[in-house]
């Protein structure tokens, strides 16, 4: 290679406050990736390294910045980063911003050598402006021409040699979709590093109007747009098109995008739920009997390490396992949204719904999943480009009411209100509703006041056949993803509670692993807890303590009540058997006589308290620790306010 | 006439859009500038069109739509 200035390591910023930066080695030349959203970028840079981003039809797919220290036999080590999609380098979304720290606001000998701005051959002219104001800046560029097979298909040829001319930097096509070979791309990244940077005499230095200098870079890039392209054939209402027609119209658009979110929600409860329940018995059955019996065989049967491997372990793995075909195909499901392009179209559709709640359209999507399961739901959070919508969807989610939780619903409300069973569990699906829009306006209005309401401007990308591979990979992907992140906090979380309910506490005498729960620090945790929820009619341990096992997983209420009240396990929600005769008992005498406010409290603060560990180990990967801490506070104060109010209110006229 | 009520499927070329800058900068790089060519394709669910810009399809809400002044070419 020749001639690349070398200069001492230098720090890539990240849009993370809390992200490692990667030094480049000195003399290391920096390659960065940049582009329109949704032109092909992450997916060149997949093909370039190997490494895998998410990729979507979707605008935005990259959210953090991808680096990869690059070694290739043309160009020899290089530091190739990607950064998310910027329709222009005048920010308009935190995502934008970082792409414009990077080559713009930062000391000259930090930028980077070269960047390579990848160009959709059917949005030519944006892609241009992009480059020219990157050209502004007097860094090298080389224009990498992306989708020219589906530009060719609607009778639009783009000239990579006649571009070259007018752009004055090296132009090649790349299909990275399709992972051809890049040589072309490699011979002209070599040429474009050996030669001096020269800037461009910046229409925007002409003139301190940027309204003006805005003018002058469109009608630059009207000129090369003309002599590049050409016109094969006249165009047609594509399929595109007739299908939008179908897509986004106002009757049987709304109808089609409910039936793509009722696919959604089946697959995520009646398919994964079999393959869970499955799953479940499996790790409590046999893996459990296997590890009990060797236990036996090596003569630390029935002791307390019985107890960490069976109720600890296996117990925690069991559960963050269960959570796999239930992630798995929520992400598939997500890459084919993406990928095929309809997701742009569901944006379209429930756009007007979204922004009473100054969301956009698209949110709507993880909070549909969420009413299946919460965990899904967070990461389903991607769909949305801009950061801060992310965060405020990712806060709301937990307040969807989840399968699990209606399993506890409908056991309580058996038990208290006999043939009203059915209403209080349809009103605890209206009360979620209502938490979700009241909790996102407050938020609007504290937290988040900052965040942008624009109206509807979207690109509507070309639909195109997802490929398999790219489904596939991308589901993999993700799914490592939270496997990484979630299985500590799970499995974690899990022993502690068995270790807190094997202890035995102060005075009871119990040596440890071998302790009714009654009489273990777990239970005395939670009457020390107890009077906080005194106020909303259930302030006993044995509720608190139900609460408490809540927090890890809301299928767990069940058996803790089970195991507190000492009766057998109701074998359905709906026959509750000598476990009804316990709650009622145990909820008259910690409300003072008034035991269906209580129980409603009691409901409400089921519903809207933090819905399991797992949603937190997802929240902590989508929005970081920070946030998640401040949710789990909005969670709590939002469900013992609206408790103690349904408890007071009620006994008053009661 | 404006972008919300020029017809359907047939050409209309770009006035004025009397948005605030932002707005104005980013419809700009979409393709959205005083003198180019729009077909308004077809009205959407919630109110708004799908727009044709040279290859480019745009889903607009109502409220920018009223905003965007157009002339038949």
């Amino acid at each position: 290679m020749t001639a690349t200035p070398s200069r001492p390591a230098r720090r890539v910023p990240s849009c993370h406050d809390e992200a490692v930066a990667v030094d480049a080695p000195a003399g290391v030349p920096v390659i960065a990736l940049v582009g329109n959203p949704n032109v092909g970028k992450s997916t060149l840079y997949n093909a370039l390294t190997g490494q895998s981003r998410d990729v979507g039809n979707w605008p935005g797919t990259t959210v953090a910045v991808g680096r990869t220290l690059w070694t290739t036999a043309a160009l020899g080590d290089v530091l190739l980063v990607d950064l998310p999609g910027a329709v222009s380098l005048d920010p308009q979304s935190p995502d934008e911003r970082l792409t414009r720290d990077l080559l713009v606001d930062q000391p000259v000998d930090a930028r980077p050598d070269l960047v390579v701005v990848v160009v959709s051959a059917l949005h030519l002219a944006r892609g241009l402006y992009l480059l020219r104001q990157v050209q502004e800046l007097g860094l090298r560029t080389v224009v990498a021409v992306s989708m020219g097979d589906i530009a060719e298909r609607r009778g639009l040829r783009v000239d990579v040699d006649a571009l070259s001319g007018v752009v004055g930097s090296s132009v090649v096509d790349v299909d990275p979709r399709r992972g051809r070979d890049h040589g072309d791309l490699f011979i002209a990244m070599r040429g474009s590093l050996g030669r001096a940077a020269v800037p461009v005499v910046a229409e925007a230095e002409t003139s301190d109007d940027p309204l003006a200098a805005a003018e002058a870079r469109f009608s630059w890039v009207s000129r090369a747009v003309d002599v590049a392209t050409s016109r094969t054939a006249v165009a047609t209402a594509s399929w595109s098109d007739r299908l939008d027609r179908i897509t986004t119209a106002p009757v049987l658009g709304p109808v089609l995008f409910l039936a793509v979110m009722w696919l959604l929600f089946q697959a995520t409860t009646t398919v994964a739920a079999p393959v869970q329940g499955a799953l479940d018995s499996f790790f409590t059955g046999p893996v459990a009997d296997a590890a009990v019996r060797l236990l036996d065989a090596v003569g630390l049967g029935g002791t307390w390490v019985q107890g960490l491997v069976v109720d600890g372990l296996i117990a925690g793995v069991g559960m963050l396992l269960t959570f796999v075909p239930l992630m798995a195909l929520m992400f598939a499901f997500l890459s084919l949204l993406e990928d095929s392009g309809y997701l742009a179209r569901a944006a379209v559709v429930t756009d007007r719904t979204m922004r009473a709640i100054g969301l956009p359209g698209r949110a709507f999507l993880p909070l549909i999943v969420g009413f299946g399961c919460n965990v899904p739901a967070i990461s389903g959070t991607r769909v949305l480009p801009d950061a801060r919508h992310r965060l405020l969807t990712a806060l709301l989610v937990p307040f969807t009411s989840c399968s699990a939780r209606l399993t506890v619903y409908v056991l309580v409300a058996t038990t208290f209100f006999g043939d009203r069973a059915g209403t209080v569990v349809f009103a605890m699906y209206v009360v979620s509703i209502l938490l979700v829009v009241l909790v996102g306006l407050l938020l609007r209005a504290t937290l988040l006041r900052t965040m942008g309401n624009d109206p509807l401007v979207l690109d509507l990308p070309p639909y195109q056949l997802p490929l398999p591979r790219l489904v596939l990979t991308g589901t993999w992907r993700r799914l490592r993803g939270f496997l990484r992140t979630a299985s500590g906090i799970i499995v974690a979380t899990v022993v502690v509670v068995w270790a807190l309910s094997a202890t035995p506490a102060l005075g009871t005498g119990g040596s440890f692993g071998q302790v009714p729960v009654q009489d273990s620090v777990y239970a005395s945790v939670a009457g020390t807890v107890a009077p906080v929820f005194e106020p909303a009619g259930f302030g006993d341990w044995e509720a608190t303590s139900a609460l408490m096992v809540g927090f890890v997983a809301k299928e767990a209420v069940i058996s803790s009540w089970a195991q507190t009240y000492a009766t057998a396990e109701p074998s359905a929600a709906d026959d509750p058997g000598s476990l009804g005769d316990a709650l009622r008992a145990s909820f008259e005498k910690s409300s003072g006589g008034h035991p269906i406010p209580a129980v409603l409290a009691f409901l409400v603060f089921l519903l809207a308290y933090t819905p399991c560990v797992a949603t937190l180990a997802a929240q902590k990967r989508e929005i970081g620790l920070r946030w998640t801490v401040t949710g789990v506070g909005i969670q709590l104060s939002v469900a013992w306010i609206l408790a103690v109010a349904v408890f007071q209110v009620g006994r008053a006229f009661s | 006439m404006t972008l919300d009520d020029a017809p359907l499927g047939s050409v209309a070329v770009v006035m004025r859009a009397d948005v605030d800058a932002s707005l104005g900068r980013r419809l700009a790089e979409m393709g959205l500038r005083a003198g180019e060519h729009v077909t308004p394709l077809h009205r959407t669910s919630g109110g708004g069109r799908v727009l044709a810009v040279g290859d480019t399809r745009l889903a607009l809400a109502r409220s920018v739509l009223r905003r965007i002044e157009v002339e038949a070419p």
